[in-house]
């Protein structure tokens, strides 16, 4: 799938990714972070994910911007995964929502560019209903996590 | 995802003078709060050995 992107800043001593959000709702700042959560027996990063707030100097992920680019906005935050898990190919990433809503528009993307994750031999596993599985769509999974075949 | 030409306009890479910035967004208390939201999930739900074999 062929599906517009913004172009990201990165710095990868940080595993860090912006990029800016533009429509109606003016330009909105879109951080992504990955962080080592788990070294043993094998290293987990964790997705982290939203708007910047300068107000506030935090990110909110809660918040709906509808700035009319969602789709563009979610290619964008899955070339990041790609971009990081190509970058570390022995590490695994982990996603999860800060609510349902927020974790099935993960599960929407993965499901968009399912072609190009599978092409690109990632492996992809969903929690859902008391086990890790591999991932299908039209499940609605808790959480995700995803690496590299070696 | 994307050809080649499409991934080289997507993609920066931040400079150093941008560094301060970049700690205070990668740090940002949001980060921390979903980090141990996300350990505590994975206590609960530990990924199967499986998942790391090809």
């Amino acid at each position: 799938m062929a599906e517009d992107r913004y172009t990201y800043l990165k710095m990868p001593e940080e595993y860090y990714y912006e990029f800016y959000s533009e429509g109606p709702k003016g330009i909105i700042k879109k951080i992504i972070r990955y962080r080592l959560i788990q070294e043993i027996p094998f290293k987990i990063y964790n997705l982290g994910f939203g708007d910047w707030d300068e107000t506030e100097s935090d990110v909110d992920d809660m918040v709906n911007t509808n700035n009319q680019d969602r789709q563009r906005v979610l290619a964008t935050v899955a070339d990041t995964v790609l971009d990081f898990l190509k970058s570390h190919p022995d590490v695994s990433v982990f996603a999860r929502g800060s609510t349902t809503s927020r974790t099935r528009l993960y599960q929407m993307n993965i499901s968009a560019f399912w072609k190009e994750i599978s092409d690109a031999s990632f492996i992809v596993k969903g929690y859902q209903n008391k086990e890790w599985k591999p991932f299908q769509k039209g499940i609605n999974f808790e959480a995700f996590i995803i690496r590299k075949k070696i | 995802m994307g050809n080649i030409k499409n991934k080289k306009k997507t993609e920066k890479v931040v400079s150093t003078q941008d560094v301060g910035s970049v700690v205070k967004y990668a740090n940002a208390p949001f980060f921390k709060k979903k980090d141990e939201e996300a350990i505590t999930f994975l206590k609960k739900h530990p990924i199967p050995v499986d998942f790391w074999k090809n």
